[in-house]
């Protein structure tokens, strides 16, 4: 029966899904042409500059002043180094494209599942069978770990694709060749003369996308309990989207803000941190920062754990309550 | 009656402070017809509601073949197959792929049987939901209600937006049901099509079951009116003394339950200037009720 409901619920997300998978790859690969313009073209130019009036950070400093540094810290870009490939590529992960479409998909669905079927009215006839309410929450389980892996994958997939078609990231200078002094005069810049190609891997990607399947599947989760609690699809939205931008702008002040730094343990973002993951294959978050002499913790279990608390709730309640009448 | 299939219990549902069903006590048979009346807001779908599980309810009890409603769920909707009161379905299916679904929950895959049905239905089931009619839709689920052999059928305003012709169909499918020793418990408006095919109908207000009326007793009874120009009878045709009320401005009323022959000469011998004779309907009880 669990095999006939999953089959069931993949076959309703299937356009949808289709649309997001195709939507993630597409922007996997063009940002990787994106990673591509800024590490190859822009960023060696900036670094030579640097070098020639002494300062070689001077330009990622000033970029990170100001708004800057608020975006810095609002998309999770602390320790990330535009120069490096594999560190612009990891913002990816961090996109508000992606972080937004990974939330709608997470709230959308899970926001359907119960209160949706209520909402429409579909829920009747299905609890009409001798389908335990049970086997429906644990179904819709299934399908997250079926479907949300499928969305990361889509993603890392095409950074794959990226990569294979975009060709060698060798830094190019050929810019700076053409740059004028004042009264026309050639400026000689600091270049190698036989630049090399920029070490770049997307594999590490994939360890990255674990954690933005965990941090789905915790939003899911969460969706998932309100859903078992709601008659309305679109209510369920709402307070669920509301819960994801309380946590999201709680984190961000958190950053930006010492004293506010206490409430980020609290949110699912924090939790977040795909591009460690990435990088330096470090999946734990130092908790320490915000609450001294906590201990650190794995972000991608400690959202794991969000999101099946969150599957646990919905089941209790979803078992134990009225199924009313559609609206 | 033979062992119940259906077992209400005091069952009663309040939401806050507001009772929606008042300590509802019935048993329906096997290969039992009962219809379930009442205006709307009477509690009539609560009791369909709580029958199959969707609603806890706040006292009582209610069990199909044994298994409470309630707490083992699953076992009573096994036994039951429901076609709600307001229909939403998947839309994106067809119509044989909605049955077929349906049917793999119960464990059954509907086999040519199917589409004999769906023949006699006037259906075509291989058209998307979507692109069927109300009416159209709700055969589909008829359909699905039929296919399986259950011992209990549920529905609720089964006939809502069926043509006539249908409507018949339908009411002869519910009575080839009870010869199958299905029961059938249905709510409806129209008394008519009650009359037609319950054996037993349960009257609702305000939540409380208030009338049982066996349709044997009804079918038996003629409804007797009249005008009388001359002296009033004081004893009926069986030789009983009438009801008080009987008479009143003139106009004899009452209810006859016996042998045509004998009512015929005792109203022959009434000072008669009109007469009316006809089979006692649902309609006075119902007023009674909801008048």
């Amino acid at each position: 029966m669990t095999a006939i409901l999953v089959r069931k619920l993949l076959r309703d997300v299937r356009p949808a899904l289709i649309v997001v998978c195709l939507v993630l790859f597409v922007f996997a690969t063009f940002w990787v042409k994106i990673t591509q313009r800024v590490t190859v073209e822009i960023a060696p130019v900036f670094e030579s500059v640097g070098r020639f009036v002494g300062d070689k950070n001077l330009f990622q400093d000033l970029l990170f002043k100001g708004p800057g540094k608020v975006s810095q810290a609002a998309l999770g870009w602390g320790d990330l180094n535009f120069e490096r490939p594999n560190d612009f590529l990891a913002m990816g992960m961090l996109h508000p494209i992606v972080l937004t479409l990974c939330v709608v998909w997470a709230v959308g669905r899970a926001a359907g599942a119960v209160a949706g079927e209520l909402d429409r009215g579909t829920m009747e006839l299905l609890m009409s069978q001798p389908v335990p309410r049970n086997r429906l929450i644990f179904a819709h389980f299934l399908v997250d770990l079926i479907v949300l892996p499928t969305i990361c994958l889509a993603f890392f997939a095409g950074t794959q694709f990226g990569l294979a078609i975009v060709g060698d990231f060798i830094p190019d200078y050929t810019m700076l060749k053409s740059l004028k002094g004042p009264g026309g005069r050639t400026i000689s810049f600091p270049t190698p003369e036989n630049p090399q190609p920029l070490a770049v891997s997307g594999l590490g990607e994939f360890t990255g996308l674990m954690n933005t399947f965990s941090m789905m599947f915790a939003i899911s989760g969460i969706t998932m309990t309100l859903s078992a609690v709601g008659r309305s699809r679109g209510k369920v939205t709402g307070y669920a989207v509301l819960i994801v931008v309380v946590m999201f702008v709680a984190n961000t002040i958190g950053q930006l803000w010492e004293p506010a730094g206490i409430v980020r343990p609290l949110t699912l973002f924090f939790y977040y941190q795909p591009q460690k993951a990435m990088l330096d294959g470090n999946w734990m978050v130092d908790v320490g920062k915000a609450w001294s002499g906590a201990p650190s913790v794995s972000g991608a279990i400690t959202l794991l754990t969000m999101g099946t608390v969150g599957y646990l709730l919905a089941l209790r309640t979803f078992t134990r309550r009225d199924l009313p009448a559609p609206l | 009656m033979a062992d119940p299939l259906l077992v209400a219990e005091n069952l009663t549902k309040d939401y806050g402070s507001f009772r929606a069903l008042a300590g509802l006590n019935v048993n329906i048979a096997a290969g039992e017809v009962v219809g379930l009346l009442g205006p709307n807001g009477s509690g009539k779908s609560t009791a369909l509601r709580s029958l199959l599980g969707f609603l806890k309810p706040t006292l009582g009890r209610a069990t199909i073949a044994g298994f409470d409603c309630w707490a083992e769920g699953v076992e009573a909707r096994r036994r039951v197959a429901y076609l709600p009161g307001e229909l939403r379905l998947y839309e994106t299916m067809t119509g044989r792929r909605l049955v077929t679904f349906l049917g793999q929950l119960r464990g059954d895959v509907p086999g040519l049987e199917v589409d004999a049905l769906a023949k006699k239905l006037d259906i075509d089931i291989d058209r998307p939901l979507t692109h069927m009619s109300s009416g159209m839709k709700r055969k589909v689920v008829l359909l699905a209600v039929l296919l399986p052999k259950v011992p209990l059928i549920i529905l609720d305003e089964p006939t809502n937006t069926l043509d006539p012709t249908m409507r018949d169909e339908l009411l002869e499918q519910l009575k080839a049901a009870k010869a199958r020793g299905q029961a059938v418990l249905f709510s409806s408006h129209v008394l008519q099509e009650v009359e037609a095919v319950c054996d037993r109908v349960l009257i609702l207000r305000r939540g409380e079951l208030v009338h049982i009326q066996e349709m044997s007793e009804l079918r038996e009874g003629r409804a007797v009116s009249a005008r009388i120009t001359g002296t009033a009878p004081t004893s009926g045709p069986g030789g009983e003394a009438l009801p008080t009320d009987a008479i009143t401005d003139g106009r004899l009323s009452l209810t006859y339950r016996g042998a045509l022959p004998a009512l015929l000469e005792w109203l022959a011998r009434q000072p008669l200037a009109d007469l009316k004779i006809e089979p006692q309907g649902l309609t006075p009880i119902y007023r009674r009720f909801h008048g």
